[in-house]
């Protein structure tokens, strides 16, 4: 399962990558190795931007990635928050028929495109996205470690 | 005047900004909201952008302020400061605290921590004064405490109890009037708060809401008793609230600026030059040009105005209460230099949703005052509503009785004419102004409301407009004048009789729907009121309107006006009706505010 949101949540991506660890859900977040700062040249920060934007996208788009999981949370001001990197990443997403769910409701500015996507409002609660990462793994993992995505 | 917490949201970074140094409040050091970012787990970042951010307020900052719970508490906050002691950076280092000293704070906080403890063990060994000393008026926790009572009806609050989720409590607005109460002495942190509200459930939005919500209050309390700018847009060491300011106009938008210093090929400099250097940074033209190209791409891309349903003018202090009686104030707001006073406050829709107002009045009447209140307003509001609310004289037409407006009766703005705009030629004056339009929804609404000049109002309408307009008058301890002393009168001062009116209900005002004639003139000349009156179909005079309809016209949002009908315009002007005309008017507008649907943006 791939974690998606505003790099503004970027620990809660963290903290939502233990928390569905410790249920036995693996899942990816997008690199944060490299403070944005540390980038003197503006063209080597887009460059950057660029790649790992890129790569989280194929990842997104792997078969080998279930579903994906937006933390939507409030920012500045506006209810349940899903940025423009954000949008193109469910949307790779709905293309490649990946179960998509949100954490919290749908924003109003995207609720038409969600809902005819099939998103999953959770409405901050995990158990249906629990539920249905069992259902469809099951008792099979492909590494008990981490996932491996073939070419990358 | 001093502002409100929750009143210190708003960020003034869209406002070209002047270059110079300014004082600075640096939230991010405080230990708790550290940990909520995850130091523990993104130290490197964390530290990376909290010293970025540092050496920016060093090189910006005339004065900047940190707790110094934060200074001695967090090994970060200590380590990273510490780096400017004995620099020219030191004096504009301010360390806050209670206690007239650092060591009288030293021995409040000791007592505070158990003995033996990493904190009891600092602040026993608190000597020198590291960095200039300011204390602390106000307690952060009476702050948070106060603001978490009057915030049960606000949206924050609404949204959480709102969230869909069956196994969060159905009394969460209840139990969140008890929660200052039950959590005694215990600090106001999520998780505290958190079993108070939602017992034992669940649920990462409520905690992320409640979280932020806690924050917000928690630095409105620093933000509003330094009057200093504060950092918005962080990467790490944002929530992704906008931080309360207490000087909106001072903060600072740094990922733009660091976005502007890249660009400018200066953000190595400022990141890794010599602590001692760091404050003449300030005279690098480099450094300059990327801090005015922030205010330039945020000017474009983003607006930071606080998103509200209306803006309400008032011309007078008396219509101001009014208003405030009718729609429930629920704060003051101020902003920098701006020497208005901005009065909000929310009220339910029929549709269950929150409705914001924001009410200010200018300093006299007259049009060019009501139009820089105005335009000041919108400087700080995104308002979908701009509305006129207050008194005017009536222009009685007693022939027809359907046009006769009343003291007491309101005329709500279908058109607006600004009568004096005129050329004066030697022998013509020609009139420059025509009636124009207000909002296309004003008619809408009051078909909706059967608001019509040749029928009573229908029984449900009149009920409400009752309930509110009595509601009000209660508050403001009014009731409406005598019947008795609505006397029209000809010149020569005879009493002209009002015409009998089939629509007119007995004890409530009459709503009119047609054209408000505006214009500089205090006019108490019933000759020239008939004047006016035959030209533009005029239903009432004031002396504000056309100027706020401008406003709203160049802004292009919805234009309303509500006027409260106080005298004839002729030699017998006085205040009697003014405090009940001032409601009726304002109960009328939220008559209609109440109903107008949630999609009308």
């Amino acid at each position: 399962m791939a974690i998606a949101g505003s790099m503004d949540f970027y620990i809660e991506m963290v903290r939502m990558r233990e928390r569905l660890g410790t249920m036995g859900i693996r899942t990816l977040i997008p690199d944060g190795h490299e403070f944005y700062a540390s980038f003197d040249s503006a063209k080597v920060f887009e460059a950057y931007k660029r790649q790992i934007s890129m790569h989280y996208l194929d990842q997104i788009r792997h078969w080998i990635t279930s579903s994906l999981f937006v933390l939507n949370f409030d920012r500045h001001g506006i209810r349940s928050y899903i940025g423009p990197s954000t949008f193109a990443e469910i949307a790779v997403a709905a293309v490649h028929r990946k179960r998509i769910y949100v954490i919290s409701d749908y924003p109003d500015q995207y609720e038409d495109e969600l809902r005819a996507w099939e998103v999953v409002p959770l409405y901050g609660r995990l158990d249906q996205l629990v539920h249905d990462y069992e259902e469809t793994i099951g008792g099979w993992q492909p590494c008990q470690k981490q996932l491996i995505f073939p070419g990358f | 005047m001093a502002t409100l917490p929750e009143t210190a949201n708003i960020s003034g970074v869209l406002r070209p900004a002047q270059y110079r140094r300014r004082p600075l409040f640096l939230h991010f050091f405080d230990l708790h909201f550290l940990e909520e970012r995850g130091i523990s787990r993104l130290s490197q970042h964390i530290r990376s952008e909290a010293s970025l951010a540092l050496r920016i307020s060093i090189v910006l900052g005339s004065e900047v302020y940190v707790p110094a719970a934060s200074y001695y508490e967090s090994p970060l906050a200590r380590s990273l400061l510490n780096q400017f002691r004995g620099t020219d950076a030191e004096a504009a280092i301010l360390l806050i605290g209670s206690g007239g000293t650092i060591w009288e704070f030293a021995e409040e906080k000791r007592p505070q921590y158990a003995a033996g403890s990493t904190q009891a063990s600092i602040y026993s060994q608190v000597q020198d004064q590291p960095f200039p000393w300011r204390r602390r008026l106000r307690s952060a926790s009476a702050d948070i405490s106060s603001s978490w009572v009057t915030s049960t009806e606000t949206q924050d609050a609404l949204d959480i109890a709102r969230i869909k989720d069956p196994n969060l409590p159905k009394d969460i607005l209840e139990r969140w009037k008890t929660v200052p109460e039950r959590l005694g002495r215990s600090a106001f942190v999520l998780d505290y708060v958190k079993p108070i509200l939602f017992g034992t459930a669940q649920n990462a939005v409520a905690d992320f809401r409640t979280s932020r919500l806690i924050n917000r209050m928690y630095f409105s309390s620093f933000a509003q008793e330094l009057g200093a700018g504060v950092f918005q847009d962080l990467r790490y060491l944002s929530d992704g609230t906008i931080t309360p300011s207490g000087s909106p106009e001072d903060d600072i938008n740094y990922f733009s600026l660091v976005e502007g210093m890249r660009h400018e090929n200066i953000l190595s400099l400022i990141r890794d030059v010599n602590p001692s250097s760091v404050r003449s940074i300030f005279f690098d033209q480099r450094f300059r040009a990327a801090f005015h190209s922030t205010q330039a791409i945020y000017n474009v891309i983003s607006d930071h105005r606080l998103s509200v349903d209306t803006i309400v003018i008032n011309a007078l202090p008396k219509e101001k209460d009014a208003a405030l009686a009718v729609f429930g104030k629920s704060a003051s707001l101020t902003f920098g230099d701006d020497r208005y006073i901005y009065y909000k406050a929310e009220f339910k829709k029929v549709s269950g949703s929150l409705a914001t107002i924001i009410v200010v009045h200018p300093s006299a009447m007259g049009k060019a005052r009501a139009a820089a209140a105005a335009r000041a307003a919108l400087s700080h509001f995104a308002a979908k509503r701009l509305f006129v609310i207050g008194i005017a004289g009536a222009c009685p037409r007693p022939t027809v009785p359907s046009n006769h407006v009343r003291l007491g009766d309101v005329v709500i703005a279908t058109f607006v004419v600004e009568h004096d705009h005129i050329k004066l030629q030697e022998d013509e004056k020609i009139y420059r102004d025509h009636p124009q339009r207000t909002s296309h929804e004003v008619q809408q609404m009051a078909s909706l409301l059967g608001i019509s000049a040749d029928v009573r109002l229908p029984e449900a309408t009149q009920t409400r407009y009752r309930e509110i307009l009595d509601g009000a008058l209660a508050d403001v301890k009014s009731v409406r004048p005598s019947d008795a002393t609505d006397l029209l009168c000809d010149k020569q001062g005879n009493t002209i009789a009002h015409p009998e009116d089939h629509a007119r209900s007995m004890g409530i005002p009459r709503l009119h729907l047609g054209v408000i004639a505006t214009g500089d003139t205090l006019l108490k000349n019933s000759a020239v009121r008939d004047s006016i009156r035959d030209r533009f179909e005029a239903l009432a005079i004031d002396m504000e309107t056309s100027a706020v309809r401008d406003v709203a016209w160049e802004m292009n949002i919805q234009f309303w006006a509500f006027r409260g009908a106080v005298d004839y315009c002729d030699g017998r002007k006085n205040d009697f009706w003014h405090v009940y005309a001032s409601v009726a008017a304002a109960a009328a507008a939220r008559l209609f505010l109440e109903q107008i649907p949630d999609s009308w943006q």
